[in-house]
This record gives C-alpha cells, structure tokens and sequence, in this order.
C-alpha cells in the first residue's frame, strides 16, 4: 500500500468511524438519558447526535459508503428477517400449543410481542409487495 | 468472478485509491473486488469498463471460464 492510499484510506476510516460513533453515542445518549429520567434531554442530544452524523457525512468530499456496504447492509437485514422470522415460527406456536395444554398461560407482554412480530412481517410483506410492483 | 483490474491499474501506474476516486466508490471496494471477495455491481462494472475503454466481459470472467 503506498502512502497516498494510506493517507487515503486513514482520513476515510476516521470519517467511517466518527459517523458510526456518533450514531452509537446518540442512541446511546437517548436510552440512558431516558432510563435515568431525562426523556427530554435525551431526545434532545439525539437529535443533535443524528445532526452531527449527517453533517460528517455530508462534509466528506468523497464517498463514504458505496454501494458495498449497502450489499453488507443488505446481506445483514437479510439475515436479521430471517433469523427473526425463524424464531418467531417456533416460538409463538410452540406457545399455542403449551397454552392449549395447559402449561403456559399467554401474559400481555407476549400479546405484545407478537403484535409486533405481525406488524414487523406485515410492513415487510407490503414492501415486497411495493418493490415486486416497481421491478 | 475474476478480473484482470491490478494488471489494468498496474499497466497506467494506477493506485487503488486513484481508481476508486476516478469510479466513486471507496478504496475498500476496490481492494475487495480485486481480492474477489465483492462482485461490482453492473453499473460499477460499466464505469469501470468505460475507464478503461474496454468492454467490462474483457475485464471480468466468470470463475468456471
């Protein structure tokens, strides 16, 4: 690797690695502030952090991602889908059926869960959709 | 797949990083595509073929070729 492109690649790598850790703070910020009772000032400060990582990007004159870390991305939502699609397929009827035999009883919380399972599939399913529409 | 792109760089004393600015993706991409660990897409495939004039079947092969 010669110089340049390791001047390249460093000043790169800090942008990368300044957006990310920006984003990390913020969510982090977010949560933690909320958890210990801040709720505004936790939206606040992310707010501010997603403004901050927006504007790194944008002050980077060159490409900061391309078009392989969006095949990484997709690849990675790929399997987050199926692993979660997964899970739930065993899950929630593997709880069905221990209701019905009387060895679990279905709480609120799971109600929940699975709601949301639903809709998360549900918004997936009407993408699909969307997308096979306009290919 | 394969591609001749270090022979086509190393042929116009090219850097990665200089043939990823010139095509608008980032120096990585280029290492990993000359690694064979990424397959550029076609409109990658096309710019990088328009850099070096040649027709992008003349720079990549499928590996079974």
């Amino acid at each position: 690797m010669t110089f340049t492109e390791i001047a390249h690649d460093s000043n790169v790598s800090t942008y990368r690695n300044a957006y990310r850790a920006t984003w990390a703070a913020a969510f982090a910020c977010y949560f933690g502030l909320i958890a210990i009772g801040y709720p505004l000032a936790g939206v606040g400060t992310f707010v501010v952090g997603v403004a901050v990582a927006v504007s790194l990007r944008q002050t980077y004159g060159g490409p900061l991602f391309d078009e392989r870390d969006r095949e990484i991305h997709r690849t990675a939502a790929d399997w987050t889908v199926a692993v979660f699609g997964w899970a739930a397929a065993v899950t929630f009827p593997t709880l069905v059926v221990l209701e019905a035999l009387g060895r679990y009883e279905w709480s609120a919380w799971t109600t929940t869960i699975a709601g949301a399972v639903f809709a998360f599939y549900g918004l997936y399913a009407l993408l699909l959709v969307s997308v096979r529409l306009r290919q | 797949m394969k591609n001749d792109l270090p022979d086509l760089r190393e042929e116009r004393s090219l850097s990665q990083a200089d043939l990823a600015d010139a095509v608008g993706v980032t120096r990585q991409t280029i290492n990993a595509i000359e690694r064979g660990r990424y397959d550029p897409s076609l409109e990658l495939a096309l710019k990088l073929g328009e850099f070096f004039d040649r027709p992008v079947e003349k720079i990549f092969r499928l590996d079974e070729e």
